[in-house]
This record gives structure tokens, sequence and C-alpha cells, in this order.
């Protein structure tokens, strides 16, 4: 038979058991918010980090654009003015993400700073390209002065009865590789000037990836044949020394 | 001594005074022209080191290389700049 004492006690013991069971529930959800929080710290500080990084880079790109001369002042302007936005866009994701209270929301704002906007993986190699491609085509300027200027002396000998070719072999040479780096540059820049950020897209990504490839490619080749041109100069002005 | 004798060595010593002040201010302007003359080929030579677009002096050309080399350099730094992040999360 249970009598009272027993049933009383059964009691005390459930209201202790129970007690203890939610003294632990307190304690764990205290702990999963402790844990959510510096989670979400986290997320916020490290987009902050790629963020600012790529806020960074981005101005330096700008003032690298502002130093191109060969592309028209309206297509200066209007990268200058896209490089602008990815800042002014930049700048503001990262308030959003600063001022984010879930983890959730802050994970997902994150994930923007790669797909929606590709600094890394397309703004600053395209926007490196066309800058090289303009610098291909002040070189091109440049190294044809002076071309003219060698031109001019190599004449001078020839007609004095020296021996010039080797020189004419040097200047043909250099008329050829300012004509391909010229053709490289061009064909560098047209293929990447209308690349735009894939938003998460793995064909496009695929895409961009391949043109960019490509340009960079055309931009070697044509720095290796200005390098080639470079060395024709010298070839030219020792021979000329040479044979005076 | 006499009168006469006295006026002829006047003049003879007029006529010395006068060939001493004529040489020294002879010679004063030969020495200024000479100046001008330094002065003026100084003047050539500095004007000549300044290169036009169309000079073809070493001088000039050194220059020209110079910049272009300058530019080379500013292309590799371009181009370094131009290879897509491999990392699809960038």
């Amino acid at each position: 038979m249970i009598n009272k004492n027993t049933i009383s006690k059964f009691a005390i013991g459930m209201v202790s058991v129970a007690t203890l069971l939610s003294g632990f529930a307190v304690t764990a959800n205290a702990q999963t918010s402790a844990t959510t929080n510096s989670n979400l710290a986290k997320v916020i500080s490290r987009s902050d980090t790629a963020i600012s990084t790529r806020i960074d880079a981005l101005n330096k790109l700008s003032t690298r654009v502002g130093q191109m001369k060969n592309i028209s002042a309206s297509e200066v302007s209007s990268i200058s003015t896209e490089v602008q936005t990815e800042i002014n866009n930049l700048t503001t994701l990262k308030s959003k993400i600063d001022a984010d209270t879930d983890i959730t929301t802050a994970r997902a704002d994150a994930k923007k700073i790669t797909n929606d906007y590709r600094i890394y993986a397309l703004v600053i190699p395209q926007t490196s390209i066309i800058a090289s491609s303009d610098r291909i085509t002040t070189l091109v300027g440049m190294i044809n002065a002076i071309q003219t200027k060698l031109q001019a002396r190599v004449t001078t000998a020839q007609n004095t009865g020296k021996d010039v070719t080797a020189l004419t072999a040097a200047l043909t040479d250099m008329t050829a590789k300012l004509n391909d780096a010229t053709s490289q540059a061009n064909t560098a820049q047209s293929g990447v000037v209308s690349l735009t950020p894939d938003q998460g897209n793995t064909t496009t990504a695929s895409a961009n990836k391949a043109a960019l490839l490509s340009a960079r490619t055309n931009i070697k080749t044509a720095t290796a044949d200005l390098k080639a041109a470079r060395q024709d100069i010298n070839t030219i002005t020792q021979e000329l020394k040479a044979i005076k | 001594m006499s009168k006469s004798k006295i006026i002829g060595i006047v003049i003879v010593i007029i006529v010395i005074v006068l060939g001493i002040m004529y040489f020294n201010g002879s010679s004063k302007s030969n020495s200024a022209s000479n100046t001008n003359q330094a002065t003026n080929t100084t003047q050539t030579n500095t004007n000549s080191t300044v290169s036009s677009p169309t000079d073809n002096s070493d001088a000039s050309l050194n220059n020209d290389v110079s910049n272009i080399d300058a530019q080379l350099n500013g292309l590799d730094t371009d181009v370094s700049s131009t290879t897509p992040s491999s990392d699809s999360t960038q």
C-alpha cells in the first residue's frame, strides 16, 4: 500500500527534478544565444575586412583610370563612374551588415560581397586590362617617334655609303612588333570592356573568366612585342655607333 | 729754356696722355666685346641642350629611351593586376 508519506516524498522528488531540468534549459538557451551573437560578430568582422580591402583596391584602380591617356574622355568617365559605383555600393553594404542583428541575414549579406560585385574576379582584372591596353597605345606612340629619329640616322649612314642591312632589318622588325602590339591591345580591350558581374550565374562566371584570361594573353603578347621593339632600339643605336 | 721749347714739351705730354687714354678705351671695349661674345656662346650652348619634339640629338634619344623604359615598368605593374581570381568566391 502507498501511504501519504510516500506520495509526498515522491511529489517533492518530482518538483526537484523539474526545477533542475528547467535550470539546465535556461543555461542551454543562454549558451546558444551567446554562441549566435559570437558568430554574428565574426560574420560582421570578416565582412568589414573583405569590404575594406576591396574598397582600397578600387581606390587604387580609380587613380590608375584617371591616368589613362589614349582612351576617350567619355570612356574614362564611364569606367571611373563604374568603379566609384562599386565603392559606393560596397560602402552601403558594409553599413547594412554592421546593422544586421540576426546571423541568417548577415550571412546572406556577406555573400553579396562576392556574388554581386566580383571585385577580384572581374572588376580589377577587367579595368587593369583596359589600363594596360591604354599604356600599350602610349608606348607604341613613343616608340614610333624614336623609330622616326633612328630611321633618319640610318638614312644618313646609308647615304654616306655605310652598310645598313642590319639596321634596316631591326627597323622592319620594330614596325612589325608595334603593329602586332596595337592589334593585341585592341583585341584585349574589346574583349573585356562589356563584361558584367555574374550575380552567381556559373555560365556567365565561366564566360567572364575565359574572356579575361584571353585578354590577359593578348596583353602579355603585346608587352613582349614592345620589349622586343625596345631591344631593336638598342641594336640600332649600337650598330650606328659601330659603323660611324 | 725758351718759351717755344716749353710749349713743345707740353704738346708732346698732351699727345702721350691722349694716346694712353685712347689705348685704354680700346682695350676696355675689346674686353667688353669678348665678354659679350663669351656670354652669347654660353647662351648658345645652353639652348642647344633643350630638345624639341623633332630633336635627333643623342641627349634627346637617351631621354626618349628613359621615358619608354619607365612606361614599360608601369606596364609590368598593370599586367600583374590582370589575372582574374581563381577563387570562385571572389
